[in-house]
Parts: C-alpha cells; structure tokens; sequence
C-alpha cells in the first residue's frame, strides 16, 4: 500500500492522534491513536486507520476505538486496535476483534545464566532447541495428548501441563489468568477444530512464532529490575506462540455464525470481518465459550513448549532447569477479549475488552494480578523483530484510566512478506546476523526472509511511545542471541 | 496467462487468482493457497494418493469460493494432505462438487512454507471482467 490515508488526524499531545467520530455517519466514540509523528507516517501508509474509525461503528462501544503504536491493516480490526463495549447497553463482541490465533501470546523465562556462559554453547543450544521444539509447517507435538486429554487442555489449561509434570505450580501463578481463563466450554469447539488442533499441542507454528534466547542489554529502573532479579548480560528465553489450528477454527466457525447474527440484531457494520453478536445474546454467550477453551489451549501449549526448552538448556548445561534458575517471569496474551470492570464517566461499568495485537497491562494494585506483581504491575512482555530487541515493561495505572488497562504487543510489521521476500536475500540476512552474534534455524527459508528486521518497525521506537505516553514502563530490554522460527 | 499473483498487504497474503472460466479460477486459488504452504523439492519416485470428494453450496460466489478453499486447508491442517490434482470440478448455480487427489506431506520432498491459519472474507472478491473471471483473496498468515 502506498496510498497515504487521508481521513482527519487531530492531534491531542506529541503521543496521541484522533480520528473525531464526525468523520464517518455511523462511528459512535473517536479513534484514538498512540504514536509519534515518525510512526504515524507508517501507519498512515495502509488502511489500519479506516478499520480503526470502522470499529468505532460497534453497538455499545465506550470511550474510543483506540490504536496501539505497532498498528497496523488487519482483517475486521487493525492489528494493535483495542475496543471496550459495555455489556449492559447491547455491547457486542466480535470474533474479528481478537483474532483467528486467539491468545497469541509471549512468555519470558528466566535464567541465571550470564552470555558468556552461554556463547561457547550457543550453536548447540541453537540446535538442541530446533530439533526438540516442533516448528513449522506440518509438525506435529512431542507433546502427546489423547482424546480425553484435550477436552481437559480445553478446560484447564497450563494446568494440564502442570499435572502431568510439565512444569510447576509458580508456572500458573505467573500466568495472566493463572494458565486457564473461567468459563471456557469444550463442547462449543466444533469437531473440526479439534481435528485441527489435535496433533499441534506444543508445536511452535510458522510466520512471526519464535523461541529466543535474548540477554539483557539495559535496564531502565533499578528498584524494578532488582524486584524481577534481573541484571545486564542476563540469559532470557523468550517464547511468541498461540491457540494454533485449534484456536484458527473457532475463529473461523464463529466469524461465519455472527454473519447470520448481524440482521438478526440489526448490527451495522463497514466490513464483514467485523460480524458480531451481543455479548448478552446466546451467539455471543457460545462464541465466548469457544474463545476461552482456545484460549486454554494456547497457554497450555506455551507452557509444553518452555519445558521443552528448560530439557533443552538441562541437556546442554548438565544442570536441572531449578538450578539453572529458568523460572517464569510472566505470559500475556495479546489477542484475546475479557470481560472487565472498568470506570466509565466515573461509573464502574462491565465491559467485553477486546486486544488484537494489545497486551493487558494492569497497574500497581490491580487484585488481578499474583502476589508478587500486585505491588510493581503486570509485567508486560513487548517481542521485537529477530535482529533488534524485544522488552520487559510493567503496567501502569495510567493504562488502566486511559486505555482499559492495554498497551501495545510487539514491533507492528512495515513491509509486506511479498515485499519482504523481493528485497531481502536469504544469505546475505544470515551473514547479517551472523555479525551481529545472532544464530537463526528456521525450517524454511521463506519463514526467515519473510521476519526479517527491515520488514518490521523498530520496536524500540514503539516501546519508547508507550512509555513516555505512559500506558507502560520500561524495565528491561533484551537482544536476541539465538532464534528458532517455524 | 497467469493463473494467480501476489499482492502487498502489511501482514497477512493477499491473492488474485484468474480464470477463464469459474472452474479454472476455483483452480487457480487453490493452487495459488497451495503454494503458500508448501514447494516441491523433487519429484517422488511413488506417490500414494487418497481420493476426496468435495460438496459445497453458497449462494454467494464469495462464500463459494472461502468454502471450497477452507475445505481443503482442512485437510492439509487436520492429516497434513497436499493437492495432488483436481480430477473433476463442477459449479453450477452456487454448488461445488469435486473430486480432489492428495499426496501426504514428506519433508524429503516439500519444502515447508507458511501456515495458513484462514481465508478471511476482508476485501473478498469474486468478479468477471470481460470473459475472464478474477478473485481476490486475503489469507492470514
């Protein structure tokens, strides 16, 4: 796309943008968009705005239809769009508004490795995470779960994982939703959803899912980098994975549902992606159901994938994982919708929030988060592209007044994979990140060529928005060191 | 002529597919979503084919065409089965029957490609220009 968007941007402070809702008859709130002017001018560059100012067309909308600073052209939504509806008031929720990968999401491992002790081993860590963790097009789970097994993922999540002895019970605890979201119900995935998703728990998928081996290379607040016990040269593992076919289908299914629903509740909407139902009707009720055991199964399958990699470091290292310190920091989900509390023209309202591309980021205080975070934040877990960083934030109580609690969810792709795949060339990339101390496995070429850095926007520059907006605090940032794509 | 190109979209692949006729562009998609999952290496020396038959009805051409290409990304997601050849295909009046051969996927003889977690309906567009058909489709990747 290289067709500037020319709809109406106003703008608030040198971090926020408004799309004001007289800009097309139907919007019901603003769009709101957090960027600086260097990031606008890449978005503006394909139709992620349009679909934000469409979002503002959703019945029962609240407050703004908001865009992260990583936006960019999705399906339906934009991807880093955020919408809160209010349930009582005829709120919808919509299929397209979280995704076909429902919950996506990232996880950080710890370690007490420093990258001196693990440079000499690199390659071998490189290639003993390759060839345990199924990556790909077409693999298929070490991971083995029976019929029976996966109507119990579908319920309890990473609490699957952890019963069968697949990691621990501090796992959950730093899990966003502890590992499995309430409410999930297995018999509202369809046949052909678990017939997708049957032979992919703990695969890693293809695209923009990774496993990395990062270290610190800054830390930004002392006091929080010590609250995390994190120091610089610090060895981190980084997990990008979600609900994989399992997760596409009920997506999928649903999305073809809510069309019939949009006469039936008399819902107008610009883009047929954007198919919704009330979140107080049965269609709306059953969609949640599905998303949720989706949902179950992404965390369950991010948590098999990181005990495979902890066997993985146990194998290269000669210790346990307990003493190698790999603990979890935290997962997030960053597509996803949850019903939340939050304050609304000074009235407490129940809404149905939905992130696609946006990480929950709940301040200091927040009684959703564990113990031991209740005091700091949520951590926030910011992946960039395989040659630049990727970051620890917290949340802030800002995020919580201004944007439901949400921040954005990675670097945003620039460069289409069509573009990507006619200016990049596979060799020259891997000398690249050869010099850079970066080793790369990927089971196609394509896959790497495709997620190659120039493809992307720099993450650093998004993370630096969302700081100084103040909708997320930095703590940490790491750069890769080894990367594992499908 | 061309059966089908790529298109820039940010994030996901976008497709135009042609035919001069419905089955040819019903073709054509297929083989253009094909070649987003997976490339032959080399040829195999025997390949073991399983028969499906596929049945479908929209009233759409745009639904048609999602749900002819939705049926075979499940095979290929479910039990890992490529398109071999389309033996038959008929559409008549919003109805799809075919006759579909697959070869299952080795990693000695196909190199992998990108997933295709669906066939949106963003910007789906079944059209005829002149006498020739086009479609235009987003796959998210």
């Amino acid at each position: 796309m290289s067709e500037l968007w020319q709809g109406p941007l106003e703008k608030i402070d040198d971090y926020r943008w408004r799309i004001p809702k007289s800009y097309k008859p139907g919007m019901r709130v603003d769009g709101i968009i957090y960027a600086d002017e260097k990031l606008l001018k890449d978005i503006r560059h394909d139709k992620a705005l349009e679909q934000v100012a469409n979002v503002a067309f959703l019945p029962g909308i609240v407050k703004a239809s908001f865009g992260m600073p990583d936006l960019h052209w999705g399906f339906g939504f934009a991807i880093g769009g955020v919408a809160a509806t209010d349930i009582e008031k005829g709120g919808v929720v919509v299929p397209g508004g979280i995704g076909y990968d429902i919950n996506c999401g990232v996880r950080l491992m710890r370690t007490n490795l420093l990258e001196k002790d693990v440079r000499p081993r690199l390659k071998d860590l490189v290639v003993g995470l390759f060839n345990t963790i199924p990556a790909g097009v077409g693999s298929e789970g070490a991971i083995r779960a029976s019929g029976k097994d996966e109507k119990e993922i579908l319920e309890k999540g990473a609490g699957w994982a952890v019963k069968k002895g697949y990691g621990i019970e501090d796992d959950l605890d730093s899990t966003e939703e502890e590992g499995a979201i309430k409410g999930a119900d297995p018999e509202l995935v369809s046949k052909r959803a678990y017939e997708r998703g049957k032979s992919q728990s703990g695969t890693l998928g293809s695209g923009n899912h990774f496993l990395e081996v990062q270290v610190i290379d800054q830390l930004y607040d002392a006091e929080l980098a010590d609250s995390f016990g994190l120091q610089l040269g610090q060895v981190m593992v980084m997990i990008h994975s979600g609900s994989r076919g399992l997760g596409y289908q009920v997506c999928d299914d649903f999305i073809k549902v809510m069309l019939n629903c949009m006469v039936k509740y008399n819902i107008k909407v610009p883009d047929r992606q954007l198919a919704s139902a009330p979140v107080d009707s049965p269609e709306g009720k059953q969609y949640l159901g599905a998303m949720r055991a989706a949902a179950n199964y992404a965390w369950n399958n991010r948590q098999c994938l990181m005990y495979l990699a902890r066997l993985v470091f146990e194998k290269v290292f000669g210790q346990s994982w307990e003493k190698l310190g790999m603990f979890l920091v935290y997962d997030v989900a960053h597509n996803i919708a949850k019903i939340e509390k939050h304050v609304i023209d000074g009235k407490e309202r129940l809404l149905c929030v939905h992130r696609k591309g946006a990480t929950r980021a709940f301040g200091p205080g927040n009684p959703a988060l564990p113990g031991k975070y209740r005091m700091i934040g949520q951590p926030v877990i910011i992946p960039g592209d395989m040659g630049r960083n990727s970051y620890l934030l917290v949340g802030t109580e800002k995020a919580s007044e201004e944007t439901f609690g949400t921040t954005c969810h990675g670097a945003g792709r620039l460069k289409s994979r069509h573009e990507a795949k006619r200016t990049v060339e596979y060799h020259q990339l891997l000398k690249e990140l050869e010099a850079k101390g970066i080793v790369v496995m990927a089971s196609g070429h394509g896959t790497i060529v495709e997620e190659a850095p120039s493809a992307y926007k720099d993450v650093n520059e998004v993370v630096s928005v969302v700081h100084n907006a103040g909708i997320a605090k930095r703590v940490a940032r790491m750069r890769p060191i080894g990367v594992i794509k499908g | 002529m061309k059966r089908y190109e790529f298109f820039g979209h940010t994030a996901d692949i976008a497709v135009k597919a042609y035919g001069g006729s419905l089955k040819e562009l019903f073709t054509s998609s297929a083989l253009a979503m094909f070649s987003i999952l997976v490339s032959k290496k080399q040829n195999r020396p025997e390949t073991i084919l399983k028969e499906v038959i596929i049945k479908k009805t929209e009233e759409a051409l745009e639904d048609l065409v999602k749900a002819w290409l939705d049926e075979l990304l499940f095979y290929f997601s479910s039990q890992c089965l490529i398109l071999h050849r389309i033996k038959s295909l008929d559409i008549c009046e919003g109805a799809l029957e075919a006759k579909v051969l697959f070869e299952t996927f080795d990693k000695d003889y196909f190199q992998t490609g990108q997933e295709i977690k669906a066939v949106t309906y963003h910007e789906l567009k079944v059209e005829r220009i002149r006498n020739k058909w086009q479609a235009h489709i987003i796959f998210d990747v």
